[in-house]
């Protein structure tokens, strides 16, 4: 009896755990796979939101109002694995105008308390901007926009300082996120609606310039644009080409060269509120052109219906982003690297042509200054192109031997082809030196990014030329110590003096020094020449 | 390895006191001193140059240029004077600067333009240009 109830116990205990692992197997899965879900989306959004503590206060308010819109719509889980995660410490800042600039305003209690941030979106192993988040911040207040790179062409063509929000705007501000994180700077564009007045050919290249100058921040935004234009250069003849922002009288039948408008405002953030500008104004979105039958109005996760791309405005609100990501992007690839581009040499018959056409205009800025009363003054201006047309613009007297800072503003259609001033030495031509360092410093700011950039130089007896014939030479050779020797005016107060004629002949001892210090085109990338009265017009290289 | 650490514990304190200086130089208001001596803007500059000198202007043989000079890595300071009532602009002789502009005499003058260079990659190009006194 014994026995048997033991069997019977053993029994129910082998039943029991049977039932135990059965149900341990049924049950553990769906436990397992709960966990790791609840688990992914929590880590996916506390990553989505890390915002480095070191951040601007801004950016943390971004970030604060969009986890606001998340936890009413809970769209970020499947945003992120979708569009990408927030890289909040490149975000781009924009503070309002500051009180005081180089050029007066100094005193005026103007505030704005406007902020804008951009905050580009990165996908997870992705090496390129997907888009980004654009927050207008006034007060307490956050609007939170999304533009997605793959639907900027869902956007109007356009200029970049359109009064509405462009491609060609969006395209811009891609260019500068991805240079913030990738140190992109060069890509092949894709889109040939997109710039489409200021490169020509097929083979285009848009290469973000952020060495250029300005007076508000680190970077302008400006981008230089680069295209093949053999199509449309006909070396020697006019008109050279047919695009009226190119610079095909020196690309000789192999480059176009051109800056685009600067974006509006100037500056960026760079993360920091020190490396804010000045102030910027991200124009409001264009009436909605695409989707036709309106309504839609976001979603929770961002999917859209082909051919109904952005329904609704970039706006973030109500827990939901827009709809959208169905464009017609990318814009842009990353071209393979290029071969070093090297220019031919600068044919003398373009300079004769420039010089031609400001003849008039220089002789009589030079002869102003023996005028009585004008006291020898010096003139500067900038030398500008615009259909065809090569004069000089901004002109402004400066003091004796000394120009004002040149005025690089433009009107539409023209181009900066370079600095012009005027160097009335008494009447005696051996006064009037070369290029001083000075000359060259002001020459460098532009210089360094400009392809065929040049500076002219009046003396009367002489016009002399210095002219960028080779960009990436001129970068290799312009390093940290020959800057400093310049700034420090090793040409004038080292080598100048030890010239020959020092004492009987400035002009001459200062033309010495300055390619004592240059040397030959091929070691430096510029182009040094001179041109005799009483033409001035032809052109001997003075440093082959 | 003592050495690197050395070069870079040093470079790392040039950059901070130059960023430092170059706050400091941006801060002031240059416009209130266009017209007035160079002398009185020489007083409200930071005291820490090295050096303060005349140089030409931008023709080598006219002067003169005010230099405040704080060193190297560090900006540099140029004042323009828009009169001529203590000295004469052009050198024929071919004088050194000192001799030909002599600093007592150009502080004296009144300030036309303010220039502030700084070498650094990530610094606009002037820093800061304020022009321009009568």
């Amino acid at each position: 009896m014994k026995r048997k109830s033991d069997l019977y116990l053993v029994i129910y205990a082998t039943l029991l755990i049977i039932i135990s692992i059965f149900s341990i197997s049924i049950i553990s899965p769906s436990c397992k796979k709960m966990d790791v879900h609840v688990g992914n989306d929590t880590e996916i959004q506390s990553r989505f939101f890390n915002v480095p503590n070191n951040e601007a206060a801004v950016v943390h308010k971004v970030a604060a109002a969009l986890k606001k819109q998340n936890n009413i719509g809970g769209f970020i889980p499947s945003f992120a694995k979708k569009e990408g995660y927030a890289v909040w410490d490149k975000s781009l800042i924009y503070y309002p105008e500051p009180l005081t600039n180089t050029y007066g305003r100094n005193g005026e209690n103007e505030t704005q308390d406007t902020i804008e941030v951009f905050t580009p979106i990165v996908l997870e192993n992705d090496n390129i901007v997907n888009g980004f988040f654009f927050s207008r911040i006034v007060g307490d207040s956050v609007a939170l926009h999304l533009y997605r790179a793959n639907d900027y062409d869902l956007f109007p063509n356009g200029k970049i300082d359109s009064t509405v929000v462009t491609a060609e705007l969006i395209i811009i501000k891609l260019l500068q996120l991805n240079d913030e994180i990738f140190g992109h700077k060069k890509y092949e564009l894709l889109d040939s609606n997109a710039f489409k007045k200021e490169i020509h050919g097929k083979y285009r290249t848009i290469e973000l310039d952020t060495n250029s100058n300005n007076n508000g921040g680190s970077e302008t935004g400006r981008i230089k644009v680069r295209g093949n234009c053999t199509f449309t250069c006909y070396y020697n003849q006019t008109p050279e080409c047919i695009s009226t922002t190119n610079w095909c009288t020196f690309c000789q039948l192999y480059y176009c060269y051109s800056n685009c408008p600067s974006t509006p405002g100037s500056g960026t953030g760079t993360g920091s509120p020190s490396g804010g500008g000045g102030g910027y104004n991200w124009p409001p979105d264009p009436p909605i052109a695409t989707g036709g039958s309106g309504g839609g109005g976001g979603s929770s996760t961002g999917n859209c219906i082909p051919g109904n791309c952005r329904t609704s405005s970039t706006l973030i609100v109500e827990g939901r982003v827009p709809c959208g990501g169905c464009g017609g992007g990318p814009i842009i690839i990353l071209p393979p690297e290029e071969p070093p581009y090297i220019p031919s040499e600068i044919d003398t018959s373009d300079l004769r042509i420039i010089s031609e056409k400001i003849s008039n205009q220089s002789d009589s800025l030079f002869n102003w200054a023996f005028l009585p009363g004008n006291n020898l003054r010096e003139q500067g201006a900038i030398i500008v192109r615009k259909n065809g047309n090569i004069y000089l613009k901004n002109i402004a007297p400066g003091k004796e031997g000394k120009t004002r800072p040149p005025n690089y503003s433009l009107e539409t259609g023209e181009e900066l082809i370079g600095y012009y001033h005027t160097h009335p030495v008494d009447t005696s031509y051996k006064q009037r030196s070369f290029f001083s360092d000075d000359d060259f410093l002001t020459f460098h700011s532009k210089a360094i990014t400009i392809q065929g950039y040049m500076m002219v130089l009046e003396c009367g007896n002489k016009r002399f030329i210095v002219v960028v014939e080779n960009l990436q030479k001129y970068n290799e050779f312009m390093t940290f110590n020959r800057k400093m020797q310049i700034r420090n005016r090793y040409i004038e107060y080292e080598l100048l003096p030890q010239q020959s004629t020092y004492y009987t002949n400035g002009q001459l001892a200062s033309t010495n020094a300055a390619l004592q210090f240059f040397g030959s085109s091929s070691n430096c990338g510029l182009g040094i020449y001179e041109a005799n009265s009483p033409g001035k017009t032809n052109f001997t290289k003075l440093n082959p | 390895m003592k050495y690197i650490l050395l070069l870079s514990a040093f470079i790392f304190y040039q950059k901070t006191n130059a960023q430092t200086l170059k706050d400091s130089l941006m801060n002031i208001n240059y416009h209130y001193y266009l017209n007035k001596p160079i002398d009185s803007l020489l007083q409200a500059l930071p005291q820490s140059y090295d050096s303060i000198y005349t140089r030409a202007g931008s023709s080598a043989f006219v002067g003169a240029t005010v230099v405040v000079d704080y060193g190297t890595m560090k900006p540099m300071v140029y004042i323009t004077p828009g009169t001529k009532n203590y000295f004469t602009p052009a050198n024929p002789s071919h004088q050194p600067p000192s001799i030909a502009w002599p600093i007592n005499l150009v502080k004296q003058e009144q300030t036309w333009q303010v220039t502030i260079y700084s070498l650094f990659f990530s610094d606009p190009w002037p820093l800061k240009q304020v022009c321009c006194g009568n």
